[in-house]
């Protein structure tokens, strides 16, 4: 359905080029829920928007992204644009932000079946006004005449869902769906992500940096880190045994948030290192608890190791499950 | 909202009684005898004095302010010395040339200055783009009535190609006038050929009044349409798969019409004082010209009128202005209300 080779996006400044994603390889299956999760900084958003077309001015990307057994890298903007939107479906990070002030939320839904051909005039609205009570607002007549400013962030949240399976597209990209909203409506969200992939059968691919996240709809997940995948495998194998020392302490510090309170604080020293200078040998070395002289020099490259793949010289996980 | 407009109809009308007060002091303050210059040089004493009591200029200033405000409230302007005519009669009969000059000037800005910051914008630092902005600057630094002196040098002395002194050819037969707009007279005689000529006419004065504007404002709808670039809302359109055009007019536009907005009223200040300044320069029988005129003899009611009708014209079009907000953007809705 979706597979990426070797991608990456890199812009020119004045010290060269910064490489944001280094090379990134993964396929998504159809009607799998496929999660990228790092820190902020991974490059996990920009492959994101690398997919969908939408990579920022100045980005050059490279490599090849096959959707529908298509290379959609430097495919022509009206050709992509036939792909974006229809095809493919994007539910953004910041719901105030990606939608336009100005325009009523119901034309700015019935605008994507429109600029497709796929409705008009009052039907194109009427459609905009069951989309938004699929992705379960209430009341959502009135909603369709409101502007983004008058309602409440977890609809602006569905208003954005209601807007991106407006054409029934097959793959979904939700970069950080959840990050701007409040807990409860953070579960919600999710819930209806879920329930929207079952009914509309849809391959989803998910971004985010939140493990919790994860853990709720994750069929396959690939940790990011400064660029590169650093571990990929089934949900379950890789949060029960990640293979990965920094897959770990990701999902140790998701832990924290259900430990009982006085416990310490398990966190990663230091930050992702930015991108004019990235470390020798393995990236997360210089945070990394297992790190050895190996791990300083020589950059490790993906290997089968537990349930799935990591890149890592001294794996939590050793033998590969198939191997047992 | 009708409380917003009823405050602001009473803090337009404070403006207009302002600016009443401080010109008619201002014009009396100045060490200048309008009965004296209406007498003429061997004008004896007598003469002067009674043409001083003729006027009124005899009696003390509050006196005199209480008499021109008693008028004023009426809708009486005064009485031109220069002409001997009622004011109010004169702005009547001048007044179209000047909203005809100032109309011309203020659409060909508008259409304009949008036209050229969306076809710069559509490729930043692209060669559109950057004749645009070479063109805001050059206009940016051009002075207004040094541009209105070459431009009658080059195009009506050198080259010939437009005239010049008045609104239509002597040697034409106007049309009957109706609206007083000339343009809009010869549209209703259905003269296509004294259109012609009435647009020749007011093509150098318009010209000159809007191009340092034109500059401006450009530049300014351009450093607006930028902005929106650079927002989300931008690439969620472009997500939904829209080209860069339907993203550019379907939502960039009126997002950046506020600051626009803004934008435009100020300049449109400026574009009341071109055209003032600019009816002299090139003789066109508006108001401006009529104040500057009477001006020179002294003679200050015409420029009272002058000052009270173009701050009238600018108080309405902030009105105006104030009234669209909300209409470019909801959001602003919460505060007129």
């Amino acid at each position: 359905m979706l597979e990426v080779e070797n991608l990456t996006v890199s812009f020119s400044g004045r010290d060269g080029r910064a490489v944001a994603v280094d090379g990134i390889s993964f396929s998504v299956a159809a009607g799998e829920t496929f999660v990228i999760i790092g820190e902020s900084g991974s490059g996990k958003s920009l492959t994101g928007m690398a997919i969908a077309g939408l990579a920022p001015e100045g980005a050059r990307v490279g490599g090849a992204i096959r959707f529908d057994g298509q290379d959609v890298v430097g495919l022509p903007d009206a050709r992509m644009r036939r792909v974006r939107g229809r095809q493919i479906g994007i539910v953004y990070q910041d719901p105030l932000g990606a939608l336009n002030p100005v325009h009523t939320v119901g034309d700015q839904i019935a605008e994507a079946l429109r600029v497709h051909g796929l409705a008009r005039g009052r039907e194109a609205m009427a459609r905009a006004v069951s989309l938004l009570e699929r992705v379960r607002i209430p009341d959502p007549a009135r909603v369709a005449r409101s502007y983004p400013h008058q309602i409440s962030g977890g609809m602006r949240q569905r208003a954005v869902i209601a807007m991106a399976v407006a054409c029934n597209p097959k793959l979904l990209i939700a970069d950080e769906p959840t990050t701007a909203l409040d807990v409860t409506i953070k579960a919600q969200v999710l819930d209806l992500l879920r329930d929207l992939k079952a009914e509309l059968s849809l391959t989803t691919l998910l971004i985010t940096h939140d493990m919790g996240v994860v853990a709720e709809v994750a069929d396959r997940i690939l940790v990011m880190y400064a660029g590169t995948v650093v571990e990929v495998g089934p949900a379950a194998s890789l949060m029960d045994r990640p293979a990965h020392p920094y897959t770990s302490v990701l999902l140790a510090s998701a832990m924290m948030a259900e430990a009982p309170p006085q416990t310490a604080l398990t966190v990663v020293p230091g930050g992702t290192p930015p991108l004019g200078a990235m470390p020798e040998g393995c990236r997360f070395h210089p945070r990394c608890p297992r790190a050895t002289a190996r791990c300083r020099a020589e950059v490790p490259v993906l290997r089968g190791v537990g349930g799935g793949q990591a890149a890592c010289h001294h794996p939590l996980v050793e033998t590969p499950e198939d191997a047992l | 909202m009708a409380g917003f407009i009823g405050r602001r109809i009473l803090w337009g009308a404070l403006v207009l009684l302002l600016v009443a007060v401080i010109t008619f002091f201002l014009s009396r303050v100045v060490p200048a005898d309008p009965a004296a210059f209406l007498a003429g040089q061997n004008a004896s004493e007598e003469t002067v004095a009674r043409i001083r009591a003729e006027h009124g200029l005899d009696q003390p200033m509050l006196l005199q302010f209480r008499d021109y405000a008693t008028g004023l409230v009426q809708g009486d302007l005064g009485e031109s010395i220069r002409t001997r005519r009622p004011v109010a009669q004169d702005m009547a009969q001048f007044l179209p040339a000047t909203l005809e000059l100032l109309l011309v000037s203020f659409a060909a800005y508008l259409v304009l200055s949008l036209s050229l910051a969306i076809l710069a914008v559509r490729r930043p630092g692209g060669a559109m783009d950057g004749a645009v902005r070479l063109f805001t600057m050059l206009g940016t630094g051009i002075p207004v009535f040094w541009l209105g002196m070459a431009l009658q040098f080059v195009f009506y002395y050198k080259l010939q190609w437009f005239p010049l002194g008045a609104r239509f050819p002597i040697r034409e037969i106007a049309p009957p006038e109706v609206t007083g707009f000339l343009l809009v007279d010869c549209l209703i005689a259905g003269n296509p050929g004294a259109f012609v000529s009435a647009l020749q006419y007011i093509a150098l004065p318009a010209l000159t009044v809007v191009l340092n504007l034109l500059a401006v404002g450009t530049r300014m709808s351009r450093a607006a349409l930028l902005a929106e670039r650079e927002r989300l809302y931008v690439r969620t359109a472009r997500g939904k798969g829209l080209s860069p055009r339907q993203v550019l007019f379907g939502h960039m536009l009126r997002n950046a019409l506020s600051p626009i907005l803004t934008v435009t009223t100020i300049q449109f200040g400026y574009l009341l004082s071109w055209v003032i300044l600019v009816e002299v320069i090139f003789d066109w029988p508006g108001i401006g010209l009529y104040a500057f005129q009477s001006f020179q003899v002294f003679d200050y009611s015409p420029v009272i009128a002058l000052a009270l009708v173009s701050t009238f014209g600018f108080v309405v079009l902030n009105l105006l202005a104030d009234l669209l907000y909300p209409v470019i953007d909801p959001r602003v809705e919460a505060v007129t209300s």
